[in-house]
């Protein structure tokens, strides 16, 4: 029998995880709610200017995307444990179409909750311009791939840790620097009507690289999964 | 080198080894942990000859026109940055190796040399901030792209190092620190470049650049500077043996305990049998 092609794979994984997503409810009843609060406190803190808020507005959206989509991308996956990662082995799944099923719909979820806190920051941050929808669009689906196959990857190198709560963001935040730069510069460009091209390609490159790095590493990795 | 040894103090010649043992524990008895080699040892006083010059050298150099005796730093500030490159450099050739060839010595090494690639980091960002306070009054600059660029490296590799103390398998944490190792090393180029890729307070590069040919550092420094670089390879070179060997000497614990052999030839194991 022939096997079921890379692609296939990859969907069979996006639609098992969107599909414990959906029956857990996770992302949408705790981690949306939670990163929202956390825009609504960060005035408190910084102080309610509003000069200064429509500043960081842009800023602060992508840096609690950062922080809690993480929880997101770094989440367990269902098959974690070895015995049932060598029953899907046993079943001809490629450990790259585990990479990119979980990184994918990591990218969907974390799409999701950017489309949810942009229009809650730019009510809350008022900040100044009127937004390029489809420049903030783009921003956000490259941003979310980049933090969905970084998760992803460094989820993989924690798995069945007992330190994975406070070490995985640990190492998936050092790595993640060049997104938050891209995307927050390129939220500013875009709410001001300048051109985000050059973050969006920003974002693109490294979408590519994480690709390319993961998928090559998807075997060696899985094979330390025990 | 790994030396069998009797396992009590007063065992008979069958005790002895025949033949140097370097299975660690898991062969016929207790081993010992390596001694250091006699090349380490002369590795060190290579390092401290080297680290003499070092100081002479910088020592007898100017004073520069306008940071006076601050530019001082950059004999330490410099050498730290090559040796915390080439630290990292060695470590992601082990961790190919690692990947590649499944060598543990390929993954010793690379542990080995990250680890003292992050004490050269640290080195770095420390001369550079007290340099910054002396020279632009400020401890830290939000401006300098490679101050930032470097504080980013150093805490993704103390996530490397974090990552290989949570992991007790040897083989797990060979393969998992190997990948991840890879993917830090990404980030030195991003360091180096930064300078040239931003619009930043600190200088461009000076000694690794684009267009070797074109120095831009009166001999009066670069002189020093290349000594200064030098003592600290010399240094970095001490350092890794040391810590290699040490490592070894970990992993002969590890195995021993795993096997239940006790370590060194001081202690015996309580036979349960032997007449009161």
């Amino acid at each position: 029998m022939k096997a079921p092609g890379l692609l296939r794979q990859v969907g069979w994984v996006i639609r098992k995880d969107l599909r414990v997503e959906w029956r857990g409810g996770e992302t949408v009843w705790m981690v949306v709610p939670f990163a929202a609060l956390a825009l609504l406190l960060a005035p408190l803190a910084l102080g309610t200017d509003a000069a200064l808020l429509r500043r960081i507005g842009p800023g602060m959206l992508w840096l609690v995307l950062l922080l809690f989509g993480m929880t997101v991308s770094l989440r367990p996956s269902s098959e974690e444990s070895r015995p049932l990662r060598d029953l899907t082995a046993l079943n001809g799944l490629d450990p790259a179409a585990r990479f990119l099923g979980d990184s994918l719909s990591s990218a969907i979820l974390l799409f999701g909750v950017t489309l949810i806190l942009t229009p809650v920051m730019i009510v809350l941050y008022a900040p100044e311009g009127r937004p390029a929808w489809d420049w903030l669009a783009l921003l956000a689906a490259t941003g979310a791939i980049a933090l969905g196959l970084l998760g992803s990857l460094i989820g993989t190198l924690v798995t069945g840790l007992r330190a994975r709560t406070s070490l995985a963001p640990l190492l998936a935040l050092p790595p993640a620097v060049p997104v938050l730069v891209a995307t927050t510069r390129g939220t500013e460009s875009a709410i001001a009507h300048r051109s985000s091209i050059p973050w969006v390609l920003l974002l693109v490159a490294m979408d590519l690289a994480l690709v390319v790095t993961g998928v090559l590493l998807a075997g060696p990795l899985d094979d330390t999964t025990n | 080198m790994a030396r069998r040894i009797p396992s009590e103090i007063g065992a008979g010649r069958d005790a002895l080894p025949d033949r140097p043992d370097r299975t660690s524990g898991t062969g016929r008895g207790p081993v010992a942990p390596p001694p250091l080699q006699r090349r380490v040892w002369v590795l060190g006083a290579v390092a401290a000859v080297a680290v003499g010059a070092g100081l002479y050298a910088a020592s007898g150099a100017p004073d520069e026109q306008t940071q006076g005796e601050a530019a001082r730093l950059l004999f330490v500030h410099v050498p730290s940055v090559i040796t915390a490159y080439l630290a990292l450099g060695i470590g992601v050739l082990g961790s190919f190796g690692y990947l590649i060839r499944r060598s543990a010595t390929a993954d010793l090494i690379s542990a080995a040399a990250i680890e003292i690639g992050v004490l050269f980091t640290g080195l770095t960002l420390f001369t550079g901030m007290i340099w910054g306070r002396l020279v632009w009054s400020v401890w830290w600059d939000w401006n300098d792209a490679r101050m930032v660029a470097t504080a980013v490296l150093f805490f993704l590799y103390v996530g490397y190092l974090a990552l290989r103390r949570s992991i007790s398998d040897a083989r797990v944490r060979a393969g998992r620190c190997a990948v991840l190792g890879i993917i830090a090393f990404v980030q030195v180029p991003i360091v180096h470049y930064s300078v040239l890729w931003f619009r930043t307070l600190h200088q461009g590069p000076t000694l690794i650049r684009p267009d070797v040919t074109n120095a831009t550092m009166d001999p009066a420094f670069s002189r020093p500077l290349w000594v200064s670089i030098v003592a600290f390879v010399a240094i970095f070179a001490f350092l890794l043996a040391i810590r290699i060997n040490l490592a070894r000497a970990e992993t002969i614990v590890a195995d021993s305990s795993r096997s239940g052999t006790p370590v060194g030839g001081a202690v015996a194991a309580p036979r349960l049998d032997s007449p009161a």
